[in-house]
């Protein structure tokens, strides 16, 4: 009998404890098309690290057209042998040395098995999936299966796929799976491609994609063993314990085109509220033991980039964000729908600023890629990259220019310099257009989709200025959110914000690899009398003379500034069309400097140090200081070394 | 015997005072080789930041991002300059190990030496300090070898623990264990060192072998050791600190001046320790060849050998 009292007990108390956790669910009206609906209810074994599962999958054809195809993303398949993925991410290893995947453990492996694929109304289908790989045809590759209904699916109406399957988490690796107690359900479930300009969209898993979905609504049940801290995409709405030591969560969220999950027993549970335009937000941050002393600082940077995004591009409309610390830098810097995984270490000190860096990129995904759902395999920059400019408008303002990513007395960096810095290693290779998994390297990947679309829509703020830039951002989001917009789509907003054809500008910048390079190759004066033997000292007039080279093939007009040295200035304006344009002044002044682009706001130009010249030599003092470290460091060596003599 | 009633490290202060002058020699040298391998990145790095407004970045603080900018540049070439500051390395290594047998014979001799003798002592010595040094490098290397594994295995074990603090703390208290082994294994072979300039014998294996029985039993001279590496690594720690927190940026010549004080004071140390082994030395072991301060001429048959008092 006290098994039986205690499993009834159990079930009161449990039953009390949902009633009590139950956030009254988001019943306001759809956000989104709400293409699927998600029902899934997973068992999650500690011990093995893997999940059983049966998912309920609704899905609605507003294509127009009858859909008789339907092609399911299996992302854990990734994590095999002779996948895309791991040949892609080795044969980027051997490319630059330092790739993800270079040796190959058995906890590396993953996998998703699906033991049932049921239609209703048409039966079993399980023998009828095929793994299909639209990308590569590597035979190898079962990241994408796709089954054939016997009947086709009408305009209009909703199938139901009824899905039994089974994941073994890999260690983690591309920010999912476990590591100790720790674990990420990332791309942990069978899910449906994107019907997208009238063909399914469902590319396979490569080692420089992300993903694409449709928006819906999820209702998940999650298993997991009673001590586990939990946290999830959307709400939690209910908590039952059960008798075998497990308990079962209830997640609900709404408009979102995944879901995502996290547990460990060690988490450390931080919540705050931000107090939005629509309404509180719930920020729930689960730090592991060992960073828990940063939990207040990541809720701080969450909620000052959270008011930031409110006020410049638009609402945050769900009612939570979870952050999560995770156990294991690999699952760390993830964006997921009202889910982010941080990056911090415990001994992050306060002047280096990487896991607000960490944290602001992750939310502001929240938007370029949460709401505004552009399609990551094809076009990542307008998600990771758009994020990347916003990150830097946001750290800008809260850090300032120079010191959002270090800002220590001797030593400071910026985050658009940190940006520009990861696009000029690879500036000539890809444009940002690219699918991603076609990029020559994973360098260029990164430089060209983060660095270099941060650095062009910086770039663009000196065309068409910087409020006028926001306001196209914040267009963009109203105007595409819970949509899956093009890059197309993109450039038209900006044009018709800026009311002007930019298509000069994106033809180089954005469909283009052209490098942007200005110089002033030249800087002199002499006196107009030379001839002379002896000059006017008192009265003297000089010849100054400038020329500024357009060394890249990248046309942008600049602004080009003069300095003298009776304190005046000319600022004259040059189209670039030419190769190189020259500027004489005769005045009673001489030349003291002169400087392309003298406000700073070419961020797409690869060299800095020639967009100016000095008349004559200035103060050696940088040289000097350098100079001095170096020789500083070049003495520690020599004792370095002697005091092995 | 010298500084009986002293303690160590009083009479290697002693014993390094009377040989400060080389000690000084040392750093002017290591000073003059660093001036020399940064010579020619200052002709480079003027060509490019004199000329630039952008240099300015690099004055007043450090942007990172401009000093990224700026080693990419062709003309600047910092990985040639690389091995410049280290082929001076290598000849600063040599030119201390030169001196290093004049400076030991006159520690063991207490007194200045006429710089011929001190010469010839330090050209006598050279290339038995040498193989002394070759063996120091493969102990070393073992050491750090055995450590690393160890390090590797603790990085394994702990790679899941929650409290990565201890993990830290783990690793740091193994770190810690490397630096006193590395500075026992420095202890003997500076014993080593000792005796075969001390004797004059051939042999630098045997000099390595009674370096380490000695250093097997010479608690107070680790003691000392370990008291003067503490010294020097708060030295260096306090300084970078002020540097850091004291010293503005753009202040060149003030930062020239804490890390060559830094630098100055490392190195005095390190000398105060070989001088420590050699009072140690001399009051462990008796002097078999005692130290000839003024050469005197040689006699025209040979005379018999004096015999040892014990």
């Amino acid at each position: 009998m006290k098994s039986s009292v205690s499993t009834v007990t159990m079930l009161v108390v449990g039953a009390f404890c949902g009633i009590l956790s139950a956030q009254p669910a988001a019943s306001h009206a759809p956000l989104s098309q709400r293409v699927v609906h998600y029902q899934i209810n997973a068992h999650y074994n500690a011990q093995q690290h893997s999940l059983d599962a049966s998912e309920v999958l609704t899905y609605r054809n507003l294509t127009g057209q009858p859909l008789s195809v339907f092609p399911f993303h299996l992302y854990l398949n990734a994590f095999q042998p002779q996948s895309t993925w791991i040949t892609e991410a080795h044969s980027h290893s051997g490319q630059n040395g330092r790739g993800t995947i270079n040796d190959w453990k058995p906890e590396d492996y993953g996998s998703i098995a699906i033991s049932k694929f049921e239609v209703a109304g048409q039966g079993d289908l399980t023998s009828k999936l095929q793994f299909v790989s639209p990308d590569d045809g590597n035979p190898n590759d079962k990241t994408v299966a796709q089954v054939q209904l016997p009947k086709p699916l009408a305009p209009g109406e909703s199938v139901e796929f009824r899905i039994q399957f089974h994941d073994q988490f890999p260690e983690v690796i591309q920010r999912t799976g476990y590591k100790g107690s720790f674990i990420m359900g990332g791309q942990w479930f069978p899910k449906v491609g994107v019907w997208w300009h009238g063909a399914w969209n469902c590319h396979q898993f490569h080692a420089n994609t992300e993903f694409f979905a449709d928006f819906g609504v999820y209702d998940v049940k999650l298993t997991v063993p009673a001590n586990e801290v939990v946290g999830a995409t959307g709400l939690q709405t209910a908590s039952i314990d059960n008798p075998n030591g497990t308990k079962t969560l209830t997640f609900h969220a709404e408009d979102v085109h995944d879901f995502a999950w996290t547990a460990d027993p060690a988490y450390k549970v931080f919540e705050d509220t931000y107090n939005g335009s629509a309404g509180p937000v719930k920020i729930r941050t689960l730090m592991q033991p060992a960073n828990a002393a940063q939990g207040p600082r990541e809720n701080s940077i969450v909620k000052r980039t959270m008011a930031l995004f409110d006020k410049w591009y638009g609402t945050y409309p769900y009612p939570q964000l979870t952050v999560v610390d995770p156990a294991a830098a690999g699952a760390g810097g993830m964006e997921y729908p009202t889910l982010i995984t941080a990056g911090t270490v415990w001994y992050a000190p306060k002047s280096v600023l990487l896991p607000e860096v960490v944290t602001e990129h992750e939310f502001g995904h929240q938007y370029w890629y949460g709401m505004v759902a552009t399609n990551e395999f094809e076009e990542a920059w307008l998600d990771e990259g758009i994020n990347s400019y916003t990150e830097v408008k946001v750290l800008d303002a809260l850090y300032g220019k120079y010191h959002s990513v270090i800002n220590g007395k001797h030593v400071t960096l910026g985050e658009r310099e940190e940006q520009r810095e990861g696009y000029k290693q690879t500036a000539s290779f890809d444009p940002m257009t690219r699918k991603a998994w076609q990029f020559v390297s994973d360098n260029s990947y990164g430089g060209v989709t983060y660095g270099k679309t941060a650095s062009v829509l910086l770039t663009l703020e000196s065309v068409i200025g910087e409020e006028t830039m926001q306001r196209a951002i914040h267009t963009w989001f109203e105007r595409y959110r819970f949509t899956h917009p093009t890059g197309t789509d993109f450039m038209k907003t900006v044009q018709e914000v800026a009311g002007q054809d930019l298509s000069w500008y994106f033809d180089q910048a954005i469909t283009g690899t052209a490098v942007l390079d200005y110089e002033i190759s030249s800087a002199n004066y002499w006196p107009v009398d030379w001839y002379k033997e002896k000059h006017d000292e008192k009265d003297a007039a000089f010849h100054n003379e400038i020329t500024v080279h357009r060394k890249g093939n990248f046309v942008l007009p600049v602004e080009v500034e003069m300095k003298f040295d009776d304190g005046s200035k000319v600022r004259e304006h040059w189209d670039g069309k030419d190769r190189w344009v020259r500027y004489r002044y005769d005045k009673k002044a001489k030349l003291v400097s002169a400087e392309v682009d003298p406000n700073h706001k070419v961020w797409l130009d690869v060299d800095f140090f020639n967009n100016s010249k000095r008349a004559e030599p200035g103060s050696p003092a940088a040289t000097l200081k350098l100079s001095n470290y170096w020789l500083t460091f070049t003495e520690f060596l020599e004792q370095m070394l002697a005091w092995g003599a | 015997m010298a500084h009986t009633n002293k303690s160590l490290l009083s009479s290697g202060a002693t014993s390094f005072g009377v040989s400060k002058r080389y000690v000084i020699w040392l750093y002017v040298v290591g000073l003059v080789l660093g001036i020399g391998s940064s010579a020619g990145l200052f002709a480079r790095l003027g060509d490019v930041l004199d000329r630039s407004l952008y240099s300015d970045r690099l004055m007043h603080g450090f942007d990172l991002a401009t000093f990224m900018g700026l080693i990419e540049k062709p003309e600047v070439s910092l990985g040639s300059h690389t091995l410049i500051s280290l082929l001076c390395a290598a000849v600063f290594f040599f030119f201390e190990i030169f001196l290093a047998g004049g400076i030991l014979a006159e520690y063991l001799a207490d007194a200045r030496m006429e710089r011929t003798q001190f010469y010839s002592r330090c050209g006598e010595n050279f290339w038995k300090l040498i193989r002394i040094a070759i063996l120091f490098f493969i102990a070393a290397a073992i050491v750090m070898g055995i450590v690393r594994g160890i390090r590797f295995g603790i990085g394994s074990a702990t790679e899941n623990w929650k409290n990565e603090q201890a993990a830290f703390a783990l690793q740091c208290i193994v770190v810690v264990l490397e630096g006193l082994a590395l500075l026992w294994l420095r202890m003997w072979f500076d014993l080593a060192q000792t005796e075969t300039v001390s004797t004059s014998a051939r042999r630098v294996r045997s000099a390595v072998g009674h370096g380490f029985r000695s250093a097997c039993r010479a608690g107070a001279l680790y003691a000392s050791y370990l008291l003067l590496g503490i010294v020097a690594l708060a030295v260096l720690v306090l300084g970078g600190w002020f540097w850091w927190s004291v010293v503005p940026a753009a202040a060149t010549v003030l930062s020239f001046v804490v890390w060559q004080v830094i630098l100055f004071v490392t190195l005095a140390l390190r000398w105060w320790q070989r001088a420590v082994v050699v009072a140690w030395y001399e009051r462990s072991i008796p002097v078999t060849e005692p130290v000839v301060l003024h050469a005197e001429p040689l006699p025209q048959t040979p005379a018999p050998l004096p015999e040892m008092n014990s």
